[in-house]
């Protein structure tokens, strides 16, 4: 452990007692600096973006924000070190491919190999956060809502206030209130996390809101568009006009 | 516990029905044998009265062999013996009886007597063989209370066990915090963590010693839970505000103890801690015509949905139910950011509070 460099730490807790308790066992840590300090996980987000450190000391349980929707945000770009007094997420912490899982109250000694973690992970370039699916949800669970990054901001949109969905490269793109929001995901990963009563892949490039079709028109021979409530036109292409109808 | 010897009124028929037989032995002792009619009451009732408390005997044939577990054979040979030499004493007093009433210048004729002794034979064995049978039925009827009573009292055990069981306990996962908290506040507060540890373990003994009561008055609860808030506080901080009012006429009803607990958990753990500049936990109590009523409402983040709530929610309405059957009832209803829930208590008139009932 002789020179290794200096380890910069941000700790998310959104209750300030906790905060204390790790920032407390940090600051006896030589190798480690403390370089932000979060109360909920828009603030975790903006700070990942600003500062970019090396770890995210980060609690499950936080309001509009849980820990698991923060690194489905920024778990590509910095390794995550759960802390929480529930070992009940410790297996979807491990999917999601955690650094590591601590429960409160967190020992020193357990902290300290934590952070280890986080340098041998640094190290090899075997499991880089890079592999970090996107989605933190529960195998077969349905979303509920979608939480977008933007820059240092966060949106969490319902899933009932999104129009449409559509593919651009290796984002998809969110609209909803008028707005196009992107986030690294793939189509597929998309359409399977969606209720498929409520959203159906219309075109290769499109999954749609059902709720937001107006009517669908013949356009030419075998191609068709749904025309939205808002008068949005978006194609439909013949496999996914007769998922559709099989809806509808 | 003899089945007719033990109840009153069994005896009462029993004897009735004796007192019927002696006035049929008189009717036969009449028409068969041509004694006047008081003389053959004279002799026949007593008869019969005397054959009242030897049938009793029967009983005891009856349980030396169950029904269930003799065979029909055993039990023909042992009652038809019985029956035998029961008959044959009561014939023979019979005889000596009949002598004595004829010798004390009844008319009773003395020619008759083999025909006297057959038919005492015959109607004693009769009487005897039915007073068998009507134990018998007396024992089976018995065993079946017996056995629905045995049956109502597990069930009653296992609603006991089961109440035990769903006596609120504490939410580990709260100690876990709260012990996360001292420590976080050691460092820059040690006043405030020592007052930490100090709401914590009051909180702690208190739940533990009420837990084990079975009613506690409404205002200690309402304490107790206010107790368990304070602690809160200092992990939530400004974000969690707790107002708690009790009408005073209200704050004596006995309910069971850490009743209003899993709703409180539920408060913070659903409601606070999911905003997040967190809000106010209310609990009121009232009095509701002849009930008490308890409101216990927060706000909550009505984009998340709410998980596991389920479970404590449950718990709080099956104690209602186990306690209070019927009479009390638990709604939950969620409008506009806030979560509410009612419950209504009956007032139980057998004294009010038990132990320490002012808060």
């Amino acid at each position: 452990m002789t020179s290794t460099k200096m380890l910069r730490v941000v700790v998310v807790d959104d209750e300030v007692p906790a905060r204390l308790a790790l920032m407390q066992v940090l600051s006896g840590m030589a190798d480690v600096t403390v370089v932000g300090e979060c109360q909920n996980g828009f603030e975790a987000v903006k700070v990942v973006t600003d500062v970019k450190p090396d770890a995210l000391l980060l609690d499950v349980q936080m309001p509009k924000l849980d820990g698991f929707d923060v690194l489905e945000l920024i778990g590509a770009e910095v390794p995550v070190i759960f802390v929480t007094a529930y070992d009940e997420f410790a297996i979807r912490a491990f999917d999601v491919h955690a650094v590591d899982y601590l429960l409160k109250p967190v020992s020193p000694e357990r902290l300290q190999t934590a952070l280890d973690r986080v340098r041998e992970r640094e190290r090899s370039t075997v499991a880089k956060p890079a592999e970090v699916r996107a989605s933190a949800r529960r195998p077969g669970e349905l979303l509920e809502r979608v939480v977008i990054r933007d820059g240092t901001q966060v949106h969490v949109v319902p899933v009932d206030r999104i129009d449409y969905i559509e593919a651009q490269d290796d984002y998809v793109a969110f609209r909803t209130s008028g707005k196009m929001l992107l986030k690294e995901q793939t189509m597929a990963d998309v359409e399977t996390s969606l209720d498929p009563r409520r959203f159906v892949r219309i075109h290769r490039s499109y999954v749609l809101n059902v709720e937001r079709l107006a009517r669908v028109e013949l356009y030419a021979k075998d191609s068709r568009v749904a025309i939205l409530t808002d008068g949005t036109k978006l194609p439909v292409s013949r496999a996914g006009y007769q998922r559709l109808q099989q809806l509808l | 516990m003899h089945p007719i010897l033990g109840d009153q009124l069994r005896f009462r028929l029993h004897l009735t029905a004796w007192s019927l037989a002696g006035v049929l032995l008189g009717l036969l002792v009449r028409v068969l044998i041509g004694a006047p009619w008081t003389s053959a009451l004279v002799f026949s009732v007593p008869m019969g009265l005397v054959a009242a408390p030897v049938s009793l005997s029967a009983w005891y044939l009856c349980r030396a062999m169950p029904l269930a577990r003799t065979s029909a054979l055993r039990i023909g040979v042992s009652a038809a013996g019985a029956a035998l030499v029961t008959a044959s004493l009561w014939s023979a007093l019979g005889r000596f009886w009949w002598q004595l009433l004829a010798g004390s210048g009844f008319e009773l004729p003395l020619d008759q007597m083999v025909k006297l002794f057959t038919l005492l034979l015959g109607l004693g064995g009769i009487g005897y063989l039915l007073a068998v049978t009507v134990h018998y039925v007396l024992q089976a009827s018995e065993e079946s209370a017996l056995a629905g009573r045995r049956a109502l009292e597990s069930q009653i055990a296992q609603r006991d066990a089961e109440l035990r069981a769903l006596r609120a306990q504490v939410d580990p996962h709260f100690l876990f915090n709260s012990l996360n908290s001292v420590i976080g506040l050691m460092a820059v507060d040690r006043d405030q963590a020592r007052v930490m540890c100090l709401r914590l373990a009051e909180f702690l003994r208190d739940s533990l010693t009420l837990g084990s009561e079975t009613r506690i008055a409404l205002g200690r609860e309402a304490a107790l839970a206010n107790q368990y808030l304070t602690v809160e506080q200092v992990r939530f901080g400004p974000r969690l505000a707790v107002t708690v009012h009790i009408a005073s006429e209200v704050a004596d009803v006995a309910v069971p103890p850490l009743i209003i607990q899993p709703l409180i958990e539920n408060a913070v753990r659903h409601g606070i801690a999911t905003l997040l500049d967190g809000g106010e936990v209310r609990i009121e109590a009232s009095l509701a015509g002849p009930r008490v009523l308890i409101v216990i409402t927060n706000p909550y983040d009505p984009e998340v949905r709410r998980r596991g709530t389920g479970f404590g929610m449950d718990i709080v309405r099956r104690r209602l139910a186990a306690t209070f059957g019927q009479q009390a009832a638990l709604t939950a209803e969620a409008q506009e950011g806030t979560y509410r829930v009612s419950i209504t208590i009956p007032i139980e008139t057998s004294g009010g509070g038990v132990g320490e009932g002012g808060a």
